[in-house]
């Protein structure tokens, strides 16, 4: 296990929020490239190839690393903020886009998360962030997130960011929510993830929310979003003048189109 | 007795009322009787395997998800780890087998389904670079093919346009007793040939004839002064028109300017823009030169035309004889062909088994035409 780095922050912001984070001489927070808002003198950072987990595993283990990277769309390089100063210093990571920011702790979890592509902001240096690959075809294909997503592995801090209002839910075993595919944004691996045909060829089409539904089984715990980017994204183009209808999300041509897109 | 497996401690996440809802991770120990939840410590409870209901589930569908009811609150424990699974599927008791049945069978179920899964996609990303390789191990099976399939209409088209292209960088020959000579010659040997051939003398002191797809077949006067007999010069013109019919000319051309004529041949409109640039294309390439299969196969075949002819086939290998005897002068028209002892040879044998046949002398002067083009 990587050594991990035990850090304060704050969240500022209710619907565009940045985390602001305190880092004690020598501690580190590590992010995805583009994400820093300010840091205070004293910070300074450094670009590793690959996640910056593996500091020791050779050339071959960071360029693998960097390869998996490479999968989730992902900058091939990631950041690390080092206090290097004496006494705390503070570095703050602004959300992209409208939504939240999700503080998680990987060690009271279990030492894993699984979230949606782009999802992960920032984490204490240690916390790894790889590929999980969905085994199953069908989840896949018209699961909404594409058959990859991320992996945060550790047990230290990591903040993840949604669009829109976050619902935390805590899914008993054997409990099963009906998600639209689009809205998942992290789930425990303990939750079983898979998805269910709509039933009726009327509602598949008529309803608006498309072929498949999203099924998560507990035990564990879920992260939902209220406004996925893409339904943002599309929502706007189509009410640019001049462009005419985008494509309406949750289309099966949005679930084929987006092979390893996933609609997110 | 205790085996290695028995006593092994595992990790996994315990669910159920009073616990946090993320779980908790505890660690446990699988015997013989069940599952032992902290094993050792003040609050250890041992699970018996009948109480157990088995599940398939978390992100990957390979966690085993252990159930049991308790004062009425559905508990469950997730095990992640592979020993930990194959522990407890080796030590559970028969009254289990249905279930544990159905849990292979649906972890194995996604398995086969991502296995299944990955090779299609990796096949439908390995397929261009599959096609690309077979493309180019095949390339000239594939040339040959493709060659068939383009029309004779079509090649005598592109034939002209790029003979027309060439023409510029020739100066022909005015019509006269020599050009009369060569295209009487030419005519006889290609009688209700399917192309309609057109023979053409370039003022060019270089020993060569070519022959361009469709039917145009260019000689240089430079060759006519080496032949000493009509018949010597009607040799090398069997020879040219056989590189026309067996479509020598088309398949190099498609050979050396790849697949973009081919696709272009069988499928554009003529007179389209593609066609015009191909022509202009095959025109810059430099004259082709043929395979020693390619020149052995024109040779033979030259020699069945000889023969419907009527010509006498003696002429061809005494020419390439005395060519191959000049030293010093590079003859492009024997660079790229067999030795020529082992081309007579192969000549006459063929001529052997062609049997012998009457042959009516041209009616030619070629000491007269030889005349006028040394001037």
């Amino acid at each position: 296990m990587a050594r991990m780095d035990v850090i304060d922050y704050q969240i500022f912001g209710s619907e565009m929020q940045y985390v602001e984070i305190e880092l004690d001489p020598a501690e580190a927070a590590v992010a995805e490239a583009g994400a820093m808002m300010f840091m205070e003198s004293g910070i300074e950072l450094e670009t590793v190839f690959g996640d910056g987990s593996q500091q020791k595993s050779g050339l071959m283990g960071a360029l693998l690393g960097a390869g998996k990277r490479l999968l989730t769309g992902e900058s091939l390089f990631m950041t690390i903020f080092i206090n290097r100063g004496s006494g705390k210093k503070k570095v703050a990571f602004a959300a992209p886009y409208a939504g939240k920011i999700i503080p998680v702790d990987l060690k009271e979890l279990g030492g894993q998360l699984i979230c949606q592509k782009d999802a992960f902001l920032c984490a204490a240096k240690g916390v790894s962030v790889g590929i999980a690959f969905q085994r199953k075809l069908g989840v896949g294909l018209f699961g909404g997130e594409g058959f990859i997503m991320e992996k945060l592995e550790g047990d230290g801090l990591a903040f993840i960011h949604a669009g829109g209002t976050l619902a935390e839910k805590n899914l008993a075993p054997g409990e099963m929510i009906r998600v639209d595919t689009g809205c998942i944004v992290a789930l425990q691996p303990s939750v079983t993830y898979d998805i269910e045909y709509i039933g009726k060829i009327k509602s598949a089409l008529f309803s608006g929310e498309g072929f498949f539904y999203a099924t998560l089984q507990g035990p564990g715990k879920i992260w939902l979003q209220s406004l996925p980017l893409s339904r943002l994204a599309s929502r706007l183009y189509s009410a640019i003048p001049g462009l005419g209808r985008g494509r309406e999300e949750g289309s099966i041509l949005g679930g084929l189109g987006g092979l390893l897109e996933g609609d997110n | 007795m205790a085996s290695l497996s028995e006593i092994e401690l595992f990790e996994a996440l315990s669910f159920g009322p009073g616990l946090p809802p993320q779980g908790s991770r505890i660690p446990v120990r699988i015997t013989v009787t069940g599952v032992t939840l902290h094993p050792g410590e003040p609050m250890e409870e041992t699970l018996l395997f009948e109480a157990l209901r088995v599940t398939a589930g978390g992100f990957n569908h390979d966690q085993m998800t252990l159930a049991w009811t308790e004062n009425g609150a559905v508990r469950s424990l997730v095990l992640s780890d592979d020993r930990a699974k194959e522990t407890f599927l080796s030590l559970a008791p028969p009254s289990l087998a249905p279930q544990l049945m159905q849990w292979r069978k649906q972890t194995e179920r996604v398995q086969r389904g991502m296995r299944f899964g990955w090779m299609l996609l990796g096949f439908i990303l390995l397929l261009p670079l599959l096609l690309g390789l077979a493309l180019w191990w095949q390339s000239d099976t594939l040339a040959a093919w493709a060659v068939q399939r383009i029309s004779l209409a079509s090649e005598r088209q592109w034939g002209d346009l790029i003979y027309a292209q060439t023409q510029t960088g020739l100066t022909l020959l005015p019509k006269g007793e020599t050009t009369q000579a060569i295209e009487e010659i030419g005519e006889r040997l290609t009688k209700g040939a399917p192309y309609p051939f057109h023979w053409h003398v370039a003022n060019d002191p270089t020993v060569n004839a070519f022959a361009i797809p469709g039917g145009h077949v260019v000689i240089f006067t430079g060759l006519i002064r080496a032949a000493d007999s009509a018949e010597e010069v009607a040799g090398v013109l069997a020879h040219e028109a056989e590189h026309v019919l067996q479509r020598h000319s088309l398949k190099g051309i498609v050979h050396q300017l790849g697949w973009q004529v081919v696709l272009t041949l069988i499928f554009s409109e003529w007179g389209g823009q593609g066609s015009g640039q191909i022509g202009e294309a095959a025109a810059q390439l430099p004259l082709l030169r043929f395979g020693r299969d390619q020149e052995s196969e024109a040779d033979r075949e030259a020699l069945a035309l000889l023969k419907e002819a009527k010509v006498d086939p003696n002429g061809m290998i005494t020419f390439f004889h005395r060519l191959a005897k000049e030293e010093g002068v590079s003859i492009p028209l024997l660079s790229t062909h067999p030795p020529s002892a082992s081309r007579a040879e192969a000549i006459q044998n063929e001529i052997k088994k062609l049997g012998p046949w009457e042959s009516k002398p041209l009616p030619y002067d070629w000491a007269q035409i030889k005349k006028k083009r040394t001037k």
